[in-house]
């Protein structure tokens, strides 16, 4: 078992929830440069949402399957 | 026939007269001086806990309030960031998320900030974030991507600000100094000294250049955001109250008056990170800042103060579920952030007796549950730099009875208050462009230069009458 951090916006940016099952490349975010979609690599359950106020984004961390 | 033409050069004369002066705004309540102060994240809820805090907060001094709507442009949702929102404050137009003072086509929109130099009066920017921020941006940059905070830096050397106190050194001095985040070897430090500014890193020296109270400043206190007011150093680093004092020190001078923005920036950050003790302080150190403004405004008697926000953030609730009460003495007891005091500790040394540890000391908590206690080590746990803080942030909320819905900006109105002469525009509930529009409209209308250019221009005139030559 394994954690994955993937990088979001965090004007509104996040797509999912703390808990929230995901499937490989289901929709998870804005891309914080672009504002494209980003998608999940993994399967997994969100497990935390963590701001960095450096960067200005959040840190959706996906505990994988 | 001379009839007519003696009616259409009145009509041109009218026009002039009506654009220099600012329109319907009687002269009489033309304040001098113009106070903008931003409470970054700052939704009502946020201004709840501080008054939970203080009991009555400075901002209950301004006789006239009301709220502010915040959505940026239709294509970019509903929900705004600090640039729309900021860009919409500093012209009086909306543009999308993630742009600093244009339009999304890339036309430079004149700021009221630009109005006040270019009519001669001095100016300031005073921040708790990187100065290169989207709030500070906003009033003397124009860029198409906030993130790009090096070239928001050279914008600011030729930016002729009088004041400009906040963190940010790292996009301003070259790349092979450390902390630097630059990607050349331009020094704007040192570019911007030769162009008069005093350099200042610390407290001590912006309290000497205050009480000088001459000359550009550059205050450049810590090399990314200055701390949470929880974390702040007081001998190193000036409070926001302190840096807006030494502001309006320096911007009182000058004889044709001042334009100033202050920004409470990290009541944003702490809202997203959902930590509720760190929001309450910083919160209440803007509320400081306010008071500042204030006790200025009315010894001074020709200052209008605009206290409101750039947008609300994490959807707070005093109260959460059934627990409709609030316990604001849990949020008193922290002594540190989450995200930059306590998480970082808790990373260096995860053992039970660690974590039980600094509960105590950092949060006063002595009764962690053992369910408590496995969360904040499996958030310890995540790769990277990061720490993940929902665990512990969820130990003070759920213990304060403090709820969020989000870790993110919410589309709620938010508050809009001021003081001072010109103050009655600002009742009820407005959008943000609205504030953007009514301060050109009380420093008298654009200034000259910009409006001959207007003039000369159908397009500018007809479409977008507060357009500026791009920089």
């Amino acid at each position: 078992m394994s954690y994955i951090n993937v990088q979001v916006d965090a004007t509104a940016g996040v797509m999912v929830r703390i808990g929230v099952n995901l499937k490989e490349g289901d929709p998870i975010g804005m891309n914080p440069n672009s504002q494209e979609i980003v998608r999940s690599p993994v399967s997994g359950v969100v497990e935390f949402i963590t701001f960095d106020s450096d960067t200005h984004t959040l840190i959706i961390t996906i505990k994988e399957d | 026939m001379k009839m007519r033409i003696f009616a259409r050069w009145a009509a041109v004369f009218l026009l002039l007269v009506t654009m220099f002066t600012g329109g319907a705004t009687a002269q009489e309540a033309m304040p001098k001086n113009i106070i903008l102060m931003i409470g970054d994240g700052m939704g009502f809820a946020q201004l709840t806990l501080g008054r939970l805090a203080k009991g009555s907060l400075a901002i209950e001094e301004c006789p006239v309030g009301g709220a502010m709507t915040t959505h940026p442009l239709p294509s970019s949702g509903v929900i705004t960031d600090s640039a729309a929102a900021g860009t919409a404050l500093a012209t009086g137009h909306k543009t999308d998320n993630g742009i600093i003072s244009q339009t999304p086509e890339g036309k430079a929109l004149y700021t009221v900030l630009e109005n006040a130099r270019d009519k001669g009066k001095a100016t300031g920017l005073v921040t708790t974030t990187r100065i290169t921020h989207a709030t500070p941006a906003v009033f003397a940059t124009h860029i198409d991507d906030r993130d790009n905070e090096n070239a928001i830096a050279e914008q600011f050397v030729n930016s002729h600000v009088n004041v400009l106190l906040g963190g940010g050194l790292r996009h301003f001095i070259p790349k092979n100094q450390e902390g630097s985040k630059r990607s050349n070897d331009r020094n704007l430090v040192k570019e911007m000294e030769s162009k008069g500014y005093t350099f200042l890193k610390d407290r001590q020296g912006l309290l000497d250049a205050a009480s000088e109270g001459e000359g550009k400043i550059l205050g450049l206190f810590k090399g990314s955001h200055m701390s949470y007011e929880l974390d702040r150093d007081a001998n190193k680093e000036p409070s926001i109250a302190e840096m807006t004092k030494a502001a309006l020190e320096i911007l009182s001078k000058d004889q044709e008056g001042f334009f100033l923005m202050v920004e409470g920036g990290r009541i944003d950050h702490a809202s997203h990170a959902n930590d509720a003790p760190t929001t309450m302080a910083d919160m209440i150190a803007f509320d400081e800042a306010v008071k500042t403004a204030l006790d200025f405004a009315k010894r001074d008697g020709n200052t209008l103060v605009i206290i409101t926000a750039d947008h609300a953030n994490g959807g707070l609730s005093i109260g959460m579920g059934d627990k409709q009460w609030a316990k604001p003495e849990v949020l008193f007891a922290a002594k540190g952030s989450v995200e930059e005091k306590i998480a970082p500790m808790l990373k260096k040394d995860s053992s039970v007796e660690a974590i039980k540890k600094i509960a105590a000391e950092y949060m006063d908590v002595t009764d962690l549950t053992d369910e408590e206690v496995a969360a904040i080590q499996q958030g310890l746990k995540i790769e990277g730099e990061w720490t993940a803080t929902d665990p512990i942030v969820k130990v003070i909320n759920e213990r304060a009875h403090t709820g969020w819905t989000t870790h993110e900006h919410d589309g709620s109105v938010v508050p809009l208050f001021a003081f001072g002469p010109g103050s009655a525009l600002f009742s009820g509930i407005k959008d943000n462009t609205y504030v953007g529009k009514s301060i050109f409209q009380l420093q008298g209308g654009v200034a000259q230069k910009v409006a001959f250019s207007i003039l000369s221009d159908p397009h500018l005139a007809l479409k977008e009458p507060v357009l500026a030559e791009s920089k």
